[in-house]
């Protein structure tokens, strides 16, 4: 089949070329615009973050020092797999005083003891002269026996 | 010389029950028993332990050869050692091992290198000869020892030393002590043979005569009146589970335990009334206020109001109070009058060389 030419065809390419560079000129002149307001919009930011800055590092201060004082204090960092967590250490410390106390208590439990009230090297209290007569008394049996012992 | 730790202890070398106290604080007891594996099996039961103490030789007792040094206050074979000097040995031996082992239990926390100063109670009337004995078992386990009668170490717990009078009951006796201000004296004392062990005995003929068809052993009625001991009228029933044929039953035996308990008290309370009439008549009233119970024995309910109404219808009036503690009492007082003892006194009689 021969070709023909189309002129209404013709036509309709030249009108769809000219509406592509218009919209390419619209683009660009968008994205210049853009970019001419996103560079001035960074540099303002920057201007004022260069103000600001300074400014709010020294009002939080005093809020880090605490953070760091607080952290330091009660825990630290250290990572587990892919996360940060902190760990108590204190907590940690105060649970194993309690896990002692607990076999020390169980220790007690179990052998019906009773809470001494005082250290037991404690030095010995002033005794009366009955309370040592009495002792000297038990003193002289003990002897006694001693000796019988030995025969 | 390195200077060395000195911890004190208290002892009650009791026939059912051996207490101990020390001033570090810990005090335990344990059932009078020393169990010694039969055979190989058996001492591979217990590994490398070798001797098994307290209740879990008397749990084990099929395996075990069994010994319970003590009986009626004082070391078996104690009086007739020269007829059976190899079975008073073996006592002995049996007794060390379970001072050894009680002992071990108030020092096993302690890391350091101890002087050990005991005291040990013994019966009121104890010989001179169950004395010595005591003396000789110390000897080797405890650094320093000394002997004093139980209910003197009771009063002296209790800072009762003068118009008291002290009922210590155990398993093996009944002591009972008057304090008049200085060492008791033998007038002071009085040992009775019908205790806890006694009730045991009784109870078991009781329960025998009415339920003929059950099945049981004294340790398994001597945990039962542990458990459920009494003297009053008041009560509930009491039950006892026993084999009939191999099959558990539940005994009603709240007489038969009532009467059981009942047993011990004619001799408590004469005791007290020989005590009491013997003493200085000026003193006898706060004597007769001042009656201390202590020891196991003490627990059977209605027990204290029982004697107050015999001292009621005998000595006119009289008031029985119970120790707060009656298994340590005996070794708490032991304990105290150990570390009250001055240190010039303990050199005096050490068995250790310096």
């Amino acid at each position: 089949m021969a070709r023909s030419m189309n002129p209404k065809k013709n036509e309709s390419d030249t009108y769809h070329e000219a509406v592509k560079v218009a919209n390419a000129t619209v683009e660009y002149a968008g994205l210049v615009s853009w970019s001419i307001i996103s560079m001035g919009s960074i540099s303002i930011m920057n201007g004022i973050f260069k103000i600001i800055e300074p400014v709010g590092r020294n009002a939080a201060e005093p809020f880090f020092a605490i953070k760091k004082k607080i952290r330091k204090a009660f825990g630290k960092k250290i990572f587990v797999g892919d996360y940060k967590i902190y760990v108590d250490e204190k907590i940690k410390g105060i649970e194993e005083t309690i896990r002692k106390l607990e076999e020390r208590l169980s220790f007690l439990e179990k052998r019906g003891v009773r809470i001494s009230e005082r250290d037991y090297q404690e030095k010995k209290k002033e005794l009366d002269k009955e309370r040592k007569k009495i002792l000297s008394l038990i003193v002289e049996e003990n002897k006694r026996l001693r000796e019988l012992l030995k025969t | 010389m390195a200077y060395k730790k000195i911890l004190h202890v208290g002892i009650d070398l009791g026939t059912s029950r051996s207490v101990i106290a020390a001033d570090n604080g810990v005090r335990t007891f344990v059932s009078s028993y020393v169990g010694f594996p039969k055979d190989a099996v058996s001492m591979r039961m217990f590994g490398k332990r070798g001797i098994v103490f307290g209740d879990e030789a008397l749990r084990n007792r099929l395996a075990l050869d069994l010994h319970r040094p003590f009986d009626k206050g004082k070391l078996k074979y104690s009086e007739s050692l020269e007829k059976k000097p190899e079975e008073h040995e073996k006592a002995k031996s049996v007794a060390k091992y379970l001072l050894e082992h009680l002992v071990s239990l108030v020092t096993e926390e302690e890391s350091e290198d101890l002087i050990i100063r005991g005291v040990i109670g013994a019966p009121a009337m104890a010989s001179i000869k169950n004395k010595k004995t005591l003396l000789a078992i110390a000897d080797g386990v405890l650094d320093d020892s000394m002997i004093v009668s139980e209910p003197f170490a009771v009063a002296y717990g209790l800072n009762l030393f003068s118009n008291a009078l002290i009922i210590d009951i155990g398993a093996g006796t009944v002591d009972l002590c008057r304090m008049a201000g200085a060492m008791p004296t033998e007038e002071d004392q009085i040992t009775t043979l019908k205790a806890g062990d006694h009730i045991d005995h009784v109870f078991l003929d009781l329960i025998r005569k009415k339920h003929k068809d059950a099945n049981f052993t004294v340790a398994m009625v001597s945990k039962f009146k542990e458990e459920n001991a009494f003297v009053s009228v008041q009560g509930e029933s009491v039950f006892i589970e026993l084999p009939v044929r191999g099959k558990p039953v539940n005994h009603d035996v709240t007489e038969e335990l009532r009467q059981a308990c009942k047993a011990i008290v004619p001799e408590i309370v004469e005791g007290v009334r020989k005590l009491v009439a013997s003493f200085d008549p000026e003193f006898q009233g706060e004597l007769k206020r001042n009656v201390i119970l202590a020891g196991g024995g003490s627990q059977i309910v209605g027990l204290q109001r029982e004697i107050e109404k015999y001292m009621k219808n005998t000595l006119g009036y009289g008031k029985v109070t119970k120790v707060e503690e009656p298994l340590y009492a005996g070794a708490n007082g032991a304990l105290k009058l150990a570390k009250d003892m001055p240190d010039e006194y303990w050199d005096q009689i050490t068995s250790r060389t310096k």
